[in-house]
């Protein structure tokens, strides 16, 4: 049989239904007598309601923050000294804060019926100034989000580790540069969305929605409602990509659930494109001012930092609005060796939609920053970009390895992830190449992006974090059913990741089951233990750490039964393709399955039937096991338009062990692609109004087939000490580097015209604008 | 993203198209392949009470090759020229311009017919039938009317349409076989549409050296001064970038567009590479 475990090339289970059109979303639930809901939203970006206008006809059908006098408004509020809380109700009160927010339900048979309704609704805006950029909202005299906040300012956090001033002293070098990541959306394929209904056998409130987590929206959803958990039932099925923008607590989530409460049909919401451009979380929008003491050979001594983040109108639950400032302050020094370090990370409200997790979070930002940075200080010593990051990287032998500001890197070698990332994309080749010319007058560029990614960290991380949910642990369910099939439960929920397979191949490893014999059940707070969900590149480690040890519990029971019924002893029986093996003798798991549930009287003596084992898993050190990795890209810019292709794309990538390669290289793969679109297309421009300007397909560029280049992914393997079978997390590592890695390739390209770009989108229109903007310096 | 409710009216031929057209008491649409039109009513930002489905009438699908001219229904797709199922007059340039419109799924079912009622200032078939100096039949209650090209598109979104007529077919004359023509479009990603495109038209036999360009607004025009250039067939100044440069900055200003470096560095630039994709075919 072929191999089927941990490392092994396994098709997913899910594949069956996925590719063949199978898969069961929001969308494909079909209820009887399920009304559908279209939210009103703000067309106003800042403003107060004066009065909401409902057609004596609609009155039934229609809903507002009146009719909901006693749910409670989402309320994230961080633990940090200062953080400005406020309050982010299902349905406006009073006032609204951004254009896209939500005013008012209307519900319908249909969609169309719900959204005819919508457009015979008058209400009457009396509108505020809006404030649409983080300088105009701390200006003096600006228009205040909240009125009870004494200014925009939501939160401000101060890092200063060793001496900054000292290493400047010391510095022959200082190099100031100016980042700036543009805002944009998360876009998975499948829209949020929320059906609600009561279930009166059971007495209880059934909520199915389009979530990463949701055990926890039961938890949340339930204080918000002022229900029992007990009487409420989260269920997410399939969910057609998520990327940290359905990991919040979601406005429509409450709406939806308190109106099914008022009713006696299932009610469903499903977002359309435009609705999740304008009211899902955004993301990205990061300035970074940083400052390098160096020395000549570009060794940074000191590096002090300005970073803000425009966090918009609310703060989302369970992250708050600051934690985006707060972790890209934290991880700015990357893979790098800095013990100077001075921070200022400020989270600003805006009157724009608000800005949540999505996949890479805060790392993009601080990736791009600090490896813009190290380009720039290359530029002006005139080294090579690669030799001066090997000069700063974090060496293998300082492993373990504490960072200024206390992040554990547990294992690799980040230098040989560079080094083979620069031999793969041809470094030498591409210099002669640039010293030569291209034929068709291009120009050609190589870029790097180097990072560490923080994963499946657990309590400690999560409790310095200071959010109001601590995400320590994962649980499984074992149980071998008579048949000899496993069945799993789990408190994740996968949603893209081939979890279905991968924990599978996990339950392989301890016990020989045939993966394809092994169901995981997942995404529903009724048929799995509580769990935590998936994000933050933390199931393979966390729910792979829970599998594997209900199996190895199991197995122990199973090889107590198989010794009894083959006569040997515990100790020989090995587990082996779907069979307890002891030297010539063998039995299936099916028959031990049948006896343990079926036929107690061939149990050992004393031995309890059933073969069902509940337990949890976290990781013995819960800092977080460190995957990291470089990315290097190869583009050509024609400097006449400001276009730019990806010629080649490489990355060189370290997750410890890897449980199923093809899982892996397809997160990666789908990671960078959506890096390309934050580097490269993806942007919700805000007119000065607060008017979203990308709010449909037209507007709002993604890349697609033809802008992906074939990417070459590399594995080093440094297992986790930390953690079970030394698995690390990788869901988010590919969508870090390419902003970093692709406009240093293009600045690299730029650097005859001596024009720099330093924000993402790079779109031609700002690479002509650097390129106008150079010449006119030359002049 | 549901359109407003709407009344659905097949037609069998454009006399019950235009009859059902012009007895509607609220605001009619006509309906061919929907690419642009079904977008914007799900976005309820075209309003329409009646859409009178063309798809169907055969007339309107029909091409035909004459002596000196090719004429295409309005319901051809973008896909049947493209696929070269229907005559093309232009020695090449259509089909190709054809695969670079959008998408195939778009291609499939959007309409020449459509794409030139609609007259997107940024859409391919405005710009190349202007350079093509194609004529564009409509029909209305009042009779048929043919408009050269160069009279029938008026700015963005804006054309000489009459409200209560049809568009039926674009007749495009014939090149011969040593034409040369060229295009090149801007656009951000593959199936966008253009921040500028341009289209280069020279057949010696016959006299004729066009240029159109068209960008994200406005009418597309005829470039004056560039054709003057390259009709004198000098080949050295015609080769001089800047002098090109120069003429479309000219044109560009006698028509009243003004606009700002960095645009007119783009349309120079696009017309500067229709013009070297001509000389190279």
């Amino acid at each position: 049989m072929a191999e089927q475990g941990i490392g092994a090339r396994v098709l997913r289970n899910e594949d069956d239904r996925f590719l063949n059109g199978r898969g069961q979303y929001l969308g494909d639930l079909a209820m009887l007598e399920c009304q559908e809901v279209y939210f009103l939203r703000s067309p106003v970006a800042h403003a107060h309601i004066l009065e909401i206008e409902v057609p004596e006809a609609l009155k039934d059908c229609v809903f507002t923050s009146a009719h909901f006098d006693d749910v409670k408004p989402i309320r994230a509020v961080g633990a940090a000294p200062g953080f400005k809380g406020s309050d982010y109700p299902p349905l406006a009160i009073g006032k609204v804060r951004f254009v896209g927010e939500p005013v008012a339900i209307c519900m319908a048979p249909t969609r169309a019926d719900a959204e005819d309704m919508a457009q015979q609704i008058f209400v009457d805006y009396d509108e505020l100034p809006a404030v649409v950029d983080m300088d105009a909202a701390l200006a003096a005299g600006a228009a205040k989000v909240h009125d009870h906040w004494t200014d925009n300012l939501v939160l401000e956090v101060m890092i200063d580790a060793g001496d900054v001033d000292a290493s400047r002293e010391n510095a022959g070098i200082e190099v100031t540069g100016e980042y700036r990541l543009n805002r944009h959306a998360g876009v998975p394929m499948e829209g949020r969305g929320v059906l609600a209904y009561r279930d009166h056998r059971l007495n209880e409130l059934v909520v199915y929605s389009s979530t990463q987590f949701p055990h926890v929206i039961r938890t949340a959803l339930a204080k918000c409602l002022d229900i029992e958990e007990r009487c409420l039932r989260v269920v997410a099925p399939d969910v057609g990509g998520g990327f940290g923008v359905k990991n919040n607590l979601q406005p429509e989530e409450i709406a939806i659930a308190a109106l099914a409460m008022k009713l006696d049909h299932p009610v469903r919401w499903m977002e359309d494109r435009r609705e999740h451009l304008l009211g899902c979380a955004h993301t990205r929008e990061h300035r970074y001012r940083l400052t390098a003491f160096a020395d000549a050979k570009g060794k940074i001594l000191g590096l002090d930092a300005d970073i803000r983040v425009d966090a918009g109108a609310y703060s989302v639950w369970p992250w708050t609005s600051a934690m985006e400032a707060g972790m890209a302050a934290g991880i700015l020094v990357g893979p790098y060796d800095i013990r100077n370090y001075r921070a200022r990370a400020m989270t600003i409200a805006t009157t724009k939609t608000p800005m949540g997790p999505y996949r890479g979070v805060a790392r993009t930002g601080a990736c791009f920053g600090i490896e813009r940075l190290l380009d720039d200080i290359a530029e002006k010593i005139g080294r090579d970009p690669v030799d001066v990051r090997l000069e700063n990287m974090v060496q293998p032998g300082q492993m373990p390895y504490k960072t200024v500001t206390n992040k554990l890197f547990d294992s690799g070698d980040y230098p040989e992830a560079l080094r083979r990332a620069a031999m793969a994309i041809g470094l030498d080749d591409i210099r002669k190449r640039q010293d030569a010319g291209e034929a068709d007058g291009n120009l050609i560029g190589v870029g790097f992006g180097c990072y560490t990614e923080q994963t499946a960290h657990g309590t400690d991380e999560w409790v310095a974090r200071g959010l109001p949910v601590v995400f320590g642990f994962e649980p499984t369910v074992a149980r071998l059913l008579p048949d000899g099939g496993l069945v799993l439960e789990v408190g994740i929920q996968n949603h893209g990741q081939g979890l279905e397979t991968t924990l599978a191949q996990v339950a392989h490893e301890e016990l020989g089951v045939d993966p394809a014999k092994v169901v995981v059940r997942h995404g529903d707070s009724s048929l799995s233990p509580y769990g935590m969900g998936t994000f933050a590149s933390r199931s393979m480690v966390m729910a792979g750490g829970a599998v594997g040890r209900a199996c190895g519990i199991l197995r122990e029971k199973i090889a107590r039964i198989a010794a009894h019924l083959l006569q040997a002893e515990a100790s020989e029986i090995h587990m082996r393709d779907g069979y307890a093996v002891a030297g010539e003798r063998s039995i299936s798991l099916a028959e031990i399955g049948e006896a343990a549930s079926l036929h107690p009287e061939r149990l050992p003596p004393g031995e309890d039937p059933g073969l069902e084992v509940s337990t949890v898993y976290q990781p013995a050190l819960s800092s977080g096991a460190f995957s990291y990795a470089t990315h290097a890209a190869l583009v050509a810019l024609d400097a006449e338009l400001g276009t730019i292709k990806l010629l080649d794309y490489v990355v060189v990538h370290d997750c410890g062990t890897v449980v199923n390669p093809m899982v892996v290289d397809g997160q990666i793969v789908g990671g960078v692609a959506q890096g390309i679109g934050t580097a490269l297309y993806e942007e919700i421009p805000y007119d000065e109004n607060g008017q979203p300007l990308a709010t449909t397909f037209m507007d709002y560029l993604i890349p697609g087939a033809a802008e992906v280049p074939d990417i070459r992914v590399l594995h080093m393997s440094s297992p986790s000490p930390h953690t079970a079978y030394g698995i690390k997390g990788l869901g988010e590592g590919g969508a870090i580097a390419p902003p970093a890695a692709i406009l240093n390739a293009a600045n690299d390209a730029l650097r005859p015209l001596g024009a720099r770009v330093n924000e993402t989108p790079l779109s031609p229109e700002r690479v002509r604008a650097a390129i106008a903007a150079a010449r006119e310096a030359a002049e | 993203m549901k359109p407003a409710p709407f009344e659905y009216h097949r037609a069998r031929d454009v006399e019950d198209a235009l009859a059902v057209l012009n007895s509607h008491d609220g605001l009619a649409n006509i309906l061919a392949g929907g690419q642009s039109l079904v977008p914007m009513l799900n976005l309820r930002v075209a309003p329409a009470t009646l859409l009178v489905d063309i798809s169907n009438i055969e007339e309107l699908n029909g091409s035909g090759q004459e002596s000196d001219a090719v004429t295409l229904g309005a319901c051809v797709t973008h896909a049947e020229i493209e696929d070269g199922s229907v005559p093309d007059p232009s020695h090449g340039l259509m089909p190709r311009i054809a695969r670079d419109i959008s998408h195939r799924a778009v291609r499939n079912r959007g309409t020449i017919g459509g794409s030139l009622a609609l007259a997107d200032p940024s859409a391919e078939w405005i710009v190349t039938m202007l350079a093509l100096d194609a004529v564009i039949r409509v029909r209305g209650a009042s009779g048929s009317q043919n408009f050269p090209a160069a009279d029938f598109f008026l700015g963005t979104y804006a054309t000489a349409l009459p409200e209560d007529a049809i568009l039926t077919a674009v007749q495009i004359p014939q090149l011969t076989q040593a034409a040369r023509t060229g295009f090149y479009k801007v656009c951000r990603k593959i199936g966008e549409f253009a921040a500028s495109l341009a289209v280069a038209v020279i057949d010696g036999e016959r006299g004729i050296s066009r240029v159109a360009l068209g960008g994200p607004s406005g009418a597309p025009m005829r470039l004056a001064g560039v054709e003057g250039l390259i009709s004198s067939d000098t080949r050295a100044e015609a080769d001089d970038a800047s002098m090109i440069r120069a003429a479309v900055e000219a044109d560009l200003s006698a028509a009243g567009r003004e606009l700002g470096a960095d645009a007119l560095h783009l349309h120079g630039t696009t017309v500067l590479r229709a013009l070297r994709d001509a000389r190279g075919r």
